[in-house]
């Protein structure tokens, strides 16, 4: 029965191979509702995976790897491509492939007029495909396979118009970031081969807790360096740049990759290594800790930004810290929790925003936009619902989700005051943000008449809704989720704490954000020039994202392009080439030196040869 | 099928010296392209043949023929084929179809660039199959003679320069290797009294160990200047611009890796003392040559420059691997080599075609070719990936191998970490160049001067589509080349001498 | 009469050949001196054969003569070539092989 599993792969994967070879045949429509098709049918075999692991007791349902064959055998090392069937890789499937699921059947309304529209569906296929190989992978090798192709494909998504410039520039950003990340993880998976002698999980797991102690010094080396792996694809400080710009790629892709899924792969990550991450406490608190500084530095850069993807984009990286900080208190399942709300939420927030972005005729700035509610009525009140869940709005999906978080930042393993008082610094920034978005792009009056919004097509309104549905509905799978997923996690199911004084003073920051933002937004004009006045210079920096791209070009991106021109003038032309060259000019002048000798005088050489002669003569004499 | 090795050889040299001696007037090129393709073709039928009938679980040579050649100097004409060589001779045989293929855009004197380029594939394939070392003494310089010519007689810009530079680099070390090759020989005459050139005979041979670093120097000045290793490089990034491109695709994919095979074939089994003691150091000129390359490649703007110092760092991969010492790194340099072999060629090919299509080759000066040009971005895309080492194809395999092997190795003890780390640094500067090349030319909007460019023919998607085909399954299935690779190795890194050397059975012996 | 003689005699013909071949410019004369040599050697040959009584040197003397001969013919038919191209015979002028 788990052999089906690989159909998770191979439909995917035949999608991309089938669109990418004959998209230009397909016809345009076809094409896309073929790869619809495929990833429901992936969600469908993924269904199939959960029946079959509830039919088996809890314990049992660990460590089901299917083989395919042996790929490669080295002296001493051998590895097989083979899948692993457990709830936690059943669990992120559910959430690739049934949102992915909802993003390709968006797409098609929203690519619509693409001119590449196969090629689009080609590489979310691809997408897919990568996510799932990355999800099922049964070892660290092709863990860091799957991690780089959903960053191939993200890249190739990113820079899907390659026409546009900054799409090209972002892609390659993104890349390359991601590169430092896999370089990091397969580092980290060197390390795991010395101390283990192999890189399955199901072996290394099994070992991690009498291979080390606490806190070891390779334990911290390997977990800090898979951490570079899961930052870098998280986009969590300080390998976060990337993130932004990514918003140049097509909307749907910003929501699949760049909200949904692939960012909350780092999360899935620590989640998957828990029992590595279990032994380095010291990493847990530094997970923690970064997960903390994201969320409030993002959160806060959000606050200001008016190009309405990257309000999002922002948003995401705050809440992946969110995620991270649950994980890094030792409350895995609460994160998962966490990844699976977000991933309804942001993706309905994503498709939203490309809903308005479509119906204003790709305008992206939202202080163009305002009283889109009388236009775009589903969208309207879906991207509301969206809303009110990142926030944190009591009894949506995302309420639940962070309320657990907030808790356990103080009462978790590894929760203390500090995190406790930074995350709900935090929420309320959420609470911010996301309704200074709302309320500039819904509410108030147009501030551009002459923009003729519409509402879009149910091909892309029904994802939405659905989404919705989930976004309101979600929070009640907790229990559900920790439950399920407690086998991974060695049995544990988080705690619930009740602590009626954390969770007023949460919900209260979180409603505050609500009203400062209804305050200054939904009332005139005045209030908003006179705080941008106050905080002029805290202004400043946050709308430049507190100058950390610059910084970046000024120590990484300038000196390496400068030392690479400097090795190329100087180490290799007047170095070592000319040193080389030097020998050769030098054995030249040593024979012009010498061949003075030659002077082609007959007479001088007749006095050498009489001279060797009389040399040779006293020689045999005298000696 | 004692001459199928003999036949691979002397197949293109014969076809070379047929070609050199036809009579060509006017319209005759169809005759002389046709023998170099049938015999191209033929040689790496026969390459296939082998591959079907060698037997992956024997260490040793096989195919092996035999008979004298100067019997007054007991050299002999041995040929075989063992695990290690097997494959550059299939990648060589494939790379020689392909030079030949692309060779016909050729205009200058298209006669002695085919009979040079096949005498160039023979005279290497010669070097992987010889089993006397004064055989693979001869081929060695063989690969030389066409390399001189088709730099210097066919090449571009600094052209003589660069051939001059090229030949006189290379012969200082194959001269060496020559003294050290007699070397070996008369340490073997003295141990067992028995005067010969067989290769796997001399390796039995346990040298001395106060002499043993003099003639690993020699033997190593040879190769690190062939593959070349960081800082024997500087003759490359000459050669390689001034090659023309047919030439290129054996001289990078092909003969840089005899080099590399003779750091296997001799160094590894004859001195392992001397690599013990001297490794570290070599591993760290390799490691400082992977990052070496990788970064000037990213101040680069000409594409075959570009593509050149790539090859710095990616051969600089399989040195360290090699000195890694042990079955991981050894066997992802062999497959690295097969993997830079095929990647290489294929970049440069794809900078040829651009070359002819657009007249220059500086990346400033076109753009936007994917409208144009769909298929060529697709392959090129592929091909890059493959080349900035995506996990998943083939370029990542060899890399992972290498580096594992460079972890777990004891002669890079304490330097491991450091050389994983600049690895590492090269991998990503790798993405950036790769990419800055890839979409530098193949994305943002077109020019209007190039909007009607021609895409891929169908000749050109046929000397691509090996490369694209080989990249996607190596990295699907190593195990398939692996598997053949790894008795011959597990042999080379386990020897147990026969001949012991005099010192060491003198010590033995015991007192005075 | 003794083979000291002989060898004295020998040994003043070769030198005076030797000084003339340096210090002469003219390649005739210079080319006399080479044969005032060669004759020294095979006197000194033909002095001891008639010593030692044995045939050997003037075989050796006849062989050298006979090389000198052909030698004068080359060396003759090259001065000649000379002379016709440059009208002029010094040899401190003809120096295109210098390195």
């Amino acid at each position: 029965m788990y052999s089906l599993s690989w159909l998770i792969l191979l439909l995917p994967l035949t999608g991309f191979l089938s669109l990418s070879w004959f998209g230009k045949r397909f016809p345009k429509l076809l094409g896309g509702w073929f790869a619809c098709a495929m990833v429901g049918g992936a969600f469908l075999v993924t269904l199939l995976m959960l029946a079959q692991l509830y039919s088996e007791s809890p314990a049992d349902r660990l460590n089901h790897v299917q083989t395919l064959y042996p790929w490669i055998v080295s002296e001493g090392f051998s590895l097989n491509l083979s899948i692993l069937i457990d709830p936690l890789s059943v669990f992120m499937l559910l959430i690739v492939t049934g949102v992915g699921f909802l993003i390709h059947v968006y797409s098609i309304g929203y690519m619509h007029h693409d001119k590449e529209f196969n090629r689009f569906f080609a590489y979310m296929n691809l997408f897919i495909f990568a996510m799932s190989v990355l999800v099922l992978a049964a070892d660290f090798f092709f863990l860091i396979v799957g991690w780089a192709l959903v960053g191939l494909a993200s890249y190739l998504l990113i820079g899907f118009w390659t026409e546009k410039k900054s799409a090209v520039l972002a892609a390659r950003k993104a890349f390359v970031m991601n590169v430092i990340g896999d370089v990091g993880m397969l580092i980290a998976a060197f390390m795991i081969f010395e101390h283990f002698g192999s890189l399955n999980y199901v072996d290394v797991f099994k070992a991690a807790p009498t291979a080390f102690f606490p806190n070891d010094d390779s334990i911290l080396l390997i977990t800090f360096l898979l951490l570079v792996g899961a930052f870098a694809k998280s986009a969590q400080i300080p390998l976060h740049t990337w993130l932004p710009d990514a918003m140049e790629g097509p909307t749907p892709v910003s929501a699949l990759i760049h909200a949904a899924t692939m960012v909350t792969a780092g999360v899935y990550l620590v989640a998957r290594c828990n029992a590595l991450f279990t032994m380095a406490p010291f990493t847990m608190y530094l997970i923690a800790s970064v997960g903390v500084i994201t969320a409030i530095v993002a959160g806060s850069i959000g606050m200001v930004q008016y190009d309405i993807k990257r309000v999002i984009a922002y948003s995401t990286m705050s809440q992946i810290g969110f995620m991270f900080l649950a994980v890094g208190v030792g409350v895995y399942s609460v994160g998962m929790f966490h990844l699976m709300t977000h991933a309804f939420f942001k993706a309905l927030l994503f498709l939203g925003a490309g809903s308005v972005i479509h119906g204003m005729a790709d305008e992206q700035d939202i202080r163009k936009m305002g009283g889109l509610r009388y236009a775009m009525p589903i969208t309207f009140i879906t991207f509301l619902i969206a809303s009110l869940a990142l926030a944190g709005f009591p009894l949506t999906a995302g309420f639940f989700s962070k309320e657990e978080i907030v808790m356990n930042a103080y009462h978790g393993q590894y929760g203390n005051f500090v995190f406790w008082g930074l995350a709900v610094i935090a929420v309320g920034m959420t609470g911010f943000y996301t309704f200074r978005l709302f309320f500039y792009t819904f509410m108030g009056k147009s501030r551009t008449p002459e923009a003729k919004p519409h509402e879009s097509p149910l091909v892309m309104t029904a994802p939405l809704m659905i989404l919705a549905g989930l976004s309101l509905l979600g929070g009640f799978l907790g229990p559900w989720v920790h439950s399920f997923l407690s086998p991974v996690f060695g049995g544990a199911v988080p705690m619930h704490h009740d602590d009626a004084m954390l969770e007023i003073i949460a919900v209260a920051a979180a409603m505050g954000g609500i009203i400062a933002a209804v305050a200054i937004y939904m009332t005139g004009k005045d209030q908003l020039a006179f705080a941008k006045q106050m905080l002029a210079p805290i202004y400043e920096a946050l709308y430049n994202k507190y100058y950390i791209d610059e910084i970046y070009d000024f120590l990484i991106v300038k000196p390496v392009k400068a030392i690479g021109k400097f090795m190329e003038e100087r180490a290799e032309k007047l170095g070592i080439d000319f040193s080389v060259d030097e020998v050769g000019r030098q054995v030249r002048e040593v024979s012009r030196g010498i061949s003075i000798w030659q002077s082609g005088k007959v007479r001088i050489y007749a006095l050498n040869m009489v001279a060797g002669m009389v040399t040779i003569l006293l020689f045999v004499i005298f000696m | 099928m004692d001459f199928i090795l003999t036949g691979i050889v002397f197949l293109p040299l014969i076809a070379a010296i047929v070609i050199m001696m036809m009579k060509v007037t006017g319209d005759n090129n169809g005759k002389v392209v046709g023998i170099a393709t049938l015999a191209s073709v033929l040689t790496f039928a026969g390459a296939i043949a082998l591959l079907v009938m060698f037997d992956s679980h024997h260490h040793g040579m096989q195919f092996v023929q035999s008979f004298e050649w100067v019997p007054m100097l007991h050299i002999h004409y041995t040929v075989g084929v063992d695990g290690i060589s097997l494959w550059l001779v299939v990648l060589t045989a494939l790379l020689g179809v392909l030079a030949v293929y692309f060779s016909r855009d050729q205009k200058k004197n298209l006669q002695y660039f085919l009979a040079l380029i096949l005498l160039l594939e023979g005279g290497t394939l010669g070097v992987f199959v010889a089993m006397d070392s004064i055989l693979f003494y001869v081929f060695w310089e063989l690969m030389l003679v066409p390399a001189y010519f088709l730099i210097g007689f066919w090449g571009e810009g600094n052209k003589v320069y660069a051939t001059t530079k090229f030949v006189i680099y290379t012969l200082v070390g194959s001269l060496l290797m020559l003294v050290g090759i007699i070397w070996v020989t008369m340490v073997h005459y003295e141990l067992t009294h028995t005067l010969t050139f067989d290769i796997p005979t001399l390796l039995q041979t346990q040298m001395p160990a106060n002499i043993q670093f003099y003639m690993f120097i020699c033997f190593f000045m040879a190769f690190a200047i062939k593959i070349p290793i960081f800082p024997f490089h500087s003759w490359l990034p000459h050669a390689y611009v001034a090659c023309p491109i047919p030439a290129l695709i054996l001289i990078t994919g092909a003969m840089s890796k005899a080099g590399a095979y003779g750091l296997i074939r001799f160094c590894l089994p004859l001195f392992p003392e001397t690599i013990a003691n001297w490794g570290l150091w070599i591993g760290s000129a390799a490691a400082g040559g992977i990052v070496y390359g990788a970064w000037i490649a990213v101040a680069q703007r000409d594409l075959k420059a570009l593509v050149a110092y790539s090859s710095i760092s990616h051969l600089g991969f399989i040195a360290l691997g090699i000195f890694a010492f042990n079955g991981q790194g050894v066997e992802g340099s062999v497959l690295q080599m097969v993997n830079h072999g095929i990647i290489a060629s294929a970049l440069f090919i794809i900078v040829g075609i651009l070359e002819q299509r657009l007249g220059t080759r500086q990346l400033d000066q076109f753009r936007g070719l994917k409208k144009p040009m769909p298929v060529l971005y697709a392959m090129f895309m592929l091909i890059a990936l493959a080349a900035l080492g995506l996990p998943g194809l083939n370029g990542f395999v060899g890399e992972f191998l290498i580096l594992m092997g460079v972890w777990g190795s004891h002669l890079f003890a304490g330097m491991a970490g450091l050389f994983v780390l600049a690895a590492g640094l090269a991998i990503v500067f790798a993405s950036i160049y790769m990419l800055f090349m890839f979409q530098g030319a193949m994305q943002e909007p077109v020019d209007e001067k190039h909007g009607s460019v021609l895409d891929l023919s169908r000749r050109e998607i046929g000397l691509l589509i090996p490369a694209c085909i080989l990249v996607v399954m190596i990295g699907l299935y190593p195990k398939g080349i692996v598997d053949r690779v790894s008795p011959a190795v597990d042999h080379v890194l386990h020897m147990e001498k026969k001949y012991k050397s005099l010192d060491a059975g003198s010590g033995h012996g015991g007192g005075h | 009469m003794g083979s000291e003689f002989v060898l004295f005699i020998s040994a003043a013909i070769f030198s005076i050949g030797s000084v003339g071949f340096v210090i002469r410019k003219n390649p005739l004369v210079m080319f006399m001196s080479v044969e005032l040599m060669l004759n020294a050697v095979n006197f000194l040959l033909i002095g001891y054969s008639s010593f030692l009584n044995s045939l050997d040197g003037q075989i050796f003397a006849l062989i050298i003569m006979t090389v000198a001969a052909a030698e004068v013919v080359v060396g003759l038919a090259i001065i000649l070539t000379i002379f016709r191209t440059r009208h002029e015979l010094d040899v401190d002028r003809i120096n295109t092989l210098k390195g």
